[in-house]
């Protein structure tokens, strides 16, 4: 979660990359539930289909994520599903436990927010246009958005786990930073 | 240091863009609840979408409705055709004495309200269109594709998807409506009735007494004996939870059996 900015690359992805995303968009979006995510999946792409190929990919993208939110919107959640039923699909997207359960406890415009600049890297407008609201309050469903997950994933018996020393994210952004104060310190105290 | 605490909170709901205030990280490199809130949002970096892969052609379809659902579509629907069949008895022959051409009629004009506009197929009830026609209306009522037949979308291009897949469950519940876990009606339907007449090789040997067949062959309706056998005796003979007057069978083809 470096920063909402685009992280996309110059290179376009392949239009199967681009479907299995989408297919991870909506399956995190259900928290793990293999239909409903593959069958709004399958509705979006069908809508797509007559686009226009001159538009910009990225707009497909956003659009993708839109109808498949405004689906997921009118689909009931499936009760039959465990909790370790949706755990098992998301894991295999990389989502650990902590972050199910955190996820899970988000309303759906949050969570796509969410998933959408923090998952998927998208910028505050096309954030915007997934959910369906303004920038602004794009960006204040966002930052509260962030905050409940920060306090369910706190909250969760799973707690995230924590690497020692931190090697990626903003931990290690974080560590680099307390390093090169405490060594300034450290040097003012020598000298 | 709540309020340092509060800031690099801050920082990390607003995004955590770029490097943190020094002040910042050094207290958040020193407090476990930073730690792990940091280690929470850094989870999500490890989440790949592009990890789910295409889905299995049969997953699409789960979003139909429950089995629970079909059920109580099917029964709302015989109970409809019950209804209409016991409010259109006044106007036809007696259950029991009506030949299948009688009983199509109002058979007819149910399924004709819920399906797609009648179409020139429809049978005529002439005796030369085998009753095989009178399922017509159910066929093209039905979708092409089962439920569970929903094409997968992300092993081919969106361009490759003319129909709306995921309007599959729509298209779906006609045909729950007809009978439920009945789908073979329509084709099992024919057997009581004689073959179309087949004056193809007849009129090459004979021309003459061409008209003699087919007189032969239109008595079809022979098929009242088991219309009187199995549809006037109240019972569920062919075990469909449906009785005479519900069930399909009889109301199309005077045998219970045949739907």
């Amino acid at each position: 979660m470096s920063s909402d900015s685009a992280r996309e690359t110059d290179a376009q992805p392949a239009p199967a990359q681009l479907d299995a995303a989408l297919h991870g968009f909506a399956l995190i979006l259900t928290i793990g539930d293999r239909s409903q995510s593959a069958s709004v999946a399958a509705r979006a792409f069908a809508d797509a289909a007559p686009a226009d190929p001159e538009v910009d990919p990225s707009r497909v993208t956003t659009w993708l994520r839109a109808r498949v939110l405004r689906d997921v919107r009118r689909l009931p959640r499936d009760a039959r599903l465990t909790s370790d039923d949706r755990f098992a699909a998301l894991h295999e997207l990389g989502v650990e436990r902590s972050t199910t359960e955190a996820l899970a406890g988000l309303s759906l415009d949050e969570r796509a927010a969410l998933i959408a600049a923090s998952v998927e890297r998208h910028e505050l407008s096309a954030v915007a246009t997934i959910i369906g609201k303004s920038p602004g309050e794009a960006r204040r469903i966002l930052r509260a958005a962030r905050a409940g997950y920060r306090d369910a994933a706190l909250a969760a018996q799973a707690k995230p786990r924590i690497t020692s020393p931190p090697t990626t994210g903003i931990a290690l952004r974080v560590d680099r930073v307390a390093r090169a104060v405490r060594q300034r310190r450290a040097a003012g105290a020598g000298s | 240091m709540s309020k340092v605490h509060e800031r690099f909170q801050d920082w990390l709901v607003s995004g955590a863009d770029g490097d943190p205030p020094a002040q910042l990280a050094l207290h958040a490199s020193r407090c476990a609840r930073c730690q792990e809130a940091m280690a929470a949002f850094d989870s999500l970096d490890a989440i790949d979408t592009g990890r789910a892969g295409a889905p299995a052609a049969g997953e699409t379809a789960v979003a139909r409705p429950a089995a629970s659902t079909w059920a109580a579509l099917g029964l709302v629907a015989a109970l409809l055709l019950g209804l209409v069949a016991i409010a259109g008895l006044p106007r036809t022959a007696p259950f029991g004495g009506g030949s299948a051409e009688q009983l199509g009629k109002p058979q007819q004009q149910v399924l004709g309200g819920s399906g797609p506009p009648a179409s020139s197929s429809l049978p005529s009830s002439s005796g030369s269109q085998p009753p095989s026609g009178s399922g017509a209306p159910l066929g093209s009522a039905a979708p092409s594709l089962a439920p569970g037949q929903t094409p997968g979308p992300f092993t081919t291009q969106p361009s490759s998807f003319p129909a709306i897949a995921g309007e599959t469950p729509q298209a779906t519940t006609p045909a729950a409506s007809t009978a439920p876990g009945t789908t073979a009606a329509p084709t099992a339907a024919p057997t009581p009735q004689p073959p179309p007449p087949t004056p193809g090789p007849t009129p090459r040997v004979t021309p003459a007494p061409t008209p003699a067949p087919t007189p032969r062959v239109t008595p079809a309706p022979t098929a009242t004996p088991s219309l009187l056998a199995n549809c006037s005796n109240g019972i569920d003979d062919d075990g469909d939870l449906l009785t005479d007057l519900l069930d399909l069978g009889c109301l199309l083809f005077g045998d219970e059996f045949s739907a």
